[in-house]
């Protein structure tokens, strides 16, 4: 009882001295193994239950119809800029070489290998993510998962599973809608409005694009993706604390830890397949 | 099949989050068919004791939940389940599904475990909902329904099943007293028509006592009163006396224990 001598009421004070410092030091560590570990532990949770949610495909077709919806229209919009602005780049550098006749090819390649699927997993995280990190912490800390529990239902197959499903579903769909937008926009800026040649384009485009290897190396990227980006916003969400600021709190972890692994597993897939 | 639909002897409790202790070594029997009353304090542990009954957190050592007829402590997750399909609980805060509407809320569990047409599963919902007066709002979000209403709902969800053994946490609180008369008629009959045994934790003295065989009182963790409605009334206890007419005088807190208010304050004589 002698919290109550602090004049800020219920405040605790930053303690000095030797010990707390290395305690201060050694807390992070431990509770990131400690998030490292649940978190494994919640992603066999899940995977144990996605033959179960299978069995009844409406709950991931509502969910896919819900995230797909979220993300398409800033989907195709950003598809639309993103194809506008590396027609116009590829252009410029290439023609400084004489090279333009590529520039359909050349944006193609690096659309399909990095830009579309990075581009469709963070605007995806953006929108659908952060999503469904806030909805699974209400949900839970309004008791709905509770409820469900004493109903005899379990929600990690009934509402966690099918979202989980429906994300790693959701964002190659998306990707492919991305890709197709950009080369849109890239026509549309190279052959309709600088002028060149729609033959050569879509020629060039398709004699220097591969199918197995450039368009495939970027499925599998937004399959990893959407999976490792699915399961870290259901975690959030179902691990928030049950506060309107942990629910907020959680929403911003998704962005940042998806985000961020999206980068890392980005670079680690295209060395691997590089090698 | 024996007469007791809930017993619970010395239940010690405390949430895995906070290590402070909420039950302290509490007994209740309920016998089959009754309605029992489970008052006290708000923060005396009662929803807890219903969260206990329902499983929603393993019983500590040493304590034993036996609701019908089964030991919780001692079930798997699948017997849990099995047993849950045999209660209805209504939740104190109503925990109604916000993505689904209010019929489909009320359709949960007939969906999830009845392989009954569409249509039956439509009209049964719609008899719930009729039977707690809002058939008209089957269409309607949670979020567009007043408390009182959504506790309704909540209620209508509870009983879809026709379960054995009912939990209702605060099915009066936020009610008109017109609706409350008639939720509290409903519960009655739906103990009688069903046959089941209905736990209910409630504020509501004059209403509860109209309706329930037996009454528990808890007070911070403990129950330190119970049984029939008129040997509560008749009670010389002077705490249950207090708690009855909710006088402010008496032997009952109505602060959590705590510091010293004068040194909290750091008056000059403080102690
Ligand atoms: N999920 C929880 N985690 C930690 N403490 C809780 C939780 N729920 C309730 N408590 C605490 O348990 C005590 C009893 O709460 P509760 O059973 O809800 O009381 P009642 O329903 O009688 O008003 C309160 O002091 C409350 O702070
Ligand atoms: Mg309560």
């Amino acid at each position: 009882m002698n919290e109550g001598r602090d004049s800020s009421l219920g405040r605790s004070r930053r303690r000095k001295g030797v010990i707390p410092a290395i305690r201060r030091l050694g807390w992070p560590l431990v509770e990131k193994t400690y998030f490292l570990g649940t978190f494994a532990r919640f992603c066999w949770m899940i995977a144990a239950r996605v033959p179960g949610c299978l069995k009844r495909p409406r709950l991931v077709w509502v969910q896919v119809y819900h995230l797909g919806t979220l993300s398409l229209p800033i989907i195709i919009v950003a598809g639309l800029f993103i194809g506008l602005v590396i027609g116009l780049q590829f252009h410029t550098i290439l023609d400084r070489y004489g090279q333009t006749q590529v520039v359909g090819a050349a944006v193609a390649i690096a659309l399909f290998r990095e830009l579309g699927p990075v581009f469709a997993g963070l605007l995806f995280i953006g929108c659908s993510c952060t999503a469904v990190t806030a909805s699974i912490g209400l949900k839970r800390s309004s008791e709905q998962f509770a409820a469900m529990e004493v109903m005899a239902v379990d929600p990690l197959e009934r509402e966690i599973a099918p979202r989980f499903v429906a994300g790693a579903l959701c964002l190659p769909l998306l990707t492919v809608i991305l890709l197709a937008v950009a080369i849109t926009g890239t026509y549309a800026i190279v052959v309709l409005q600088i002028g060149m040649d729609e033959g050569f384009f879509w020629g060039n485009m398709q004699r220097f694009t591969k199918f197995f290897g450039d368009f495939t190396e970027g499925l599998l990227k937004s399959v990893v993706f959407g999976v490792m980006s699915s399961a870290i916003a259901l975690y959030h969400g179902y691990s928030a604390r049950p506060t309107a600021e942990g629910v907020a709190r959680a929403t911003t972890n998704t962005v940042v830890y998806a985000s961020l692994t999206l980068l890392g597993l980005d670079f680690v897939i295209t060395s691997l397949l590089a090698s | 099949m024996s007469d007791t639909a809930v017993e619970i002897k010395n239940l010690r409790f405390s949430y895995p989050s906070r290590n402070v202790q909420i039950l302290h070594g509490i007994d209740i029997h309920v016998p089959r068919g009754a309605i029992v009353a489970l008052m006290g304090g708000s923060g005396s542990g009662k929803t807890t004791t219903v969260r206990l009954i329902t499983g929603q957190y393993p019983i500590p050592a040493g304590s034993s939940v036996v609701v019908d007829g089964e030991p919780i402590e001692r079930l798997d997750l699948a017997g849990l389940y099995r047993l849950r399909l045999r209660l209805g609980m209504l939740f104190q805060n109503p925990a109604l599904f916000t993505d689904l509407p209010v019929g489909e809320n009320v359709a949960f569990p007939l969906r999830e475990h009845s392989q009954l047409p569409d249509a039956t599963i439509r009209d049964l919902a719609l008899m719930k909902l009729h039977a707690v007066g809002l058939r008209a709002a089957a269409a309607r979000y949670p979020s567009e329904l007043s408390g009182g209403q959504q506790r309704r709902v909540a209620l209508a969800r509870a009983i879809a099943f026709d379960p054995k053994i009912l939990l209702y946490d605060e099915p009066f609180a936020g009610l008109d007293p017109v609706s409350l008369t008639i939720i509290a008629k409903l519960i009655k009959e739906l103990n009688e028509h069903l046959g089941s045994t209905s736990i209910i934790i409630t504020h509501d003295v004059e209403q509860t006592f109209e309706i329930v065989d037996l009454v528990y009182l808890m007070w911070q963790g403990k129950v330190i009163a119970s049984g029939t409605p008129a040997e509560m009334r008749a009670s010389a206890d002077p705490i249950v006396s207090q708690f009855i007419h909710g006088s402010a005088d008496g032997p009952l807190p109505f602060h959590l224990p705590g510091s010293d208010y004068r040194r909290d304050l750091r008056l000059a004589d403080a102690p």
